[in-house]
């Protein structure tokens, strides 16, 4: 797949995936950080911006993601929605040619259901 | 941005291209920048003291930070998913209309069915047969006949209901 577009179209994706990985590895560096010094003063400034801000990057990260999911699942719900439309248009050509049919017998009625058959597929 | 159309702000919840209105983005962005400045903030004023005493403070603003961005964070989420909830609702409640009827158990559907046809009768004319709840059936006054008769007649099962 083109790089372009995949940035283009997957980018809140891309974004979450870079937030996690920075901040995993924030917490990770701050660990190092809190483990190489031995008094509490110096250690909290690593707790602050590696813990705590990691752990802010991770959750910005989860909420991208999660959103992308939900702009997917929407889309697919645009896609159902153009589909219960055709549908609905094609069911009522349909019950105009039964009727036809059943009062003239007439042979109407097998293209339209051909059609409504290929829209239901 | 593309994750919201220009005009998404005022459009009602079935006719936007995201979950989200553009006022839910300003606000999420909002918040959570806030809180990275507070966490930004305290880390700046605890590396520049000594004390650990005095870093009670700085700490709590950062923590302070990471729980508001948390807070924008699960408002966003719950904005999105009440967002489309609500249209799975609206869409589901379309499906009568189309003409469509949701079966989770195909015993329940069959004894929906309307007395006057047994099972393994359905009713038709022309070229297709359907099954006696079919929207497409509804006001016929076809009589119901068993499946083989339907098929050495030469009609072919309804698109619609599938029998």
């Amino acid at each position: 797949m083109d790089l372009g577009k995949l940035l283009r179209q997957q980018w809140d994706r891309l974004a979450a995936m870079l937030a996690v990985g920075v901040g995993a590895l924030a917490v990770l560096l701050g660990w190092i950080g809190v483990s190489g010094h031995a008094y509490l003063a110096n250690q909290l400034p690593y707790l602050i911006s590696g813990g705590v801000g990691g752990l802010f990057l991770l959750g910005v990260g989860a909420t991208l993601w999660i959103s992308s999911d939900l702009r997917d699942e929407w889309q697919k719900l645009d896609r159902v929605e153009r589909a219960l439309d055709a549908t609905r248009g094609a069911i009522l050509l349909q019950e105009l040619s039964e009727d036809t049919a059943d009062d003239a017998d007439g042979d109407v009625h097998g293209d339209i259901q051909g059609e409504h058959t290929a829209v239901l597929r | 941005m593309s994750l919201l159309s220009p005009s998404s702000r005022d459009q009602p919840v079935l006719q936007r291209s995201v979950p989200w209105r553009a006022d839910d983005l300003v606000r999420w962005l909002s918040v959570s920048a806030l809180g990275g400045v507070g966490i930004v903030v305290g880390w700046y004023i605890a590396a520049g003291e000594a004390s650990d005493s005095r870093q009670v403070v700085p700490l709590n603003v950062a923590i302070g930070g990471v729980v508001l961005a948390g807070f924008a964070n699960l408002t966003w989420l719950l904005r999105g998913w009440h967002a489309v909830g609500e249209r799975r609702k609206a869409l589901l409640q379309q499906l009568p209309a189309a003409g469509l009827a949701i079966t989770f158990d195909r015993r329940a559907a069959t004894a929906s069915e309307p007395h006057s046809a047994a099972a393994g009768e359905f009713v038709g004319a022309a070229h297709y047969f359907h099954r006696p709840t079919c929207s497409l059936a509804r006001g016929r006054s076809w009589p119901p006949a068993p499946l083989a008769m339907h098929l050495r007649a030469g009609r072919k099962p309804c698109g619609v209901c599938r029998p």
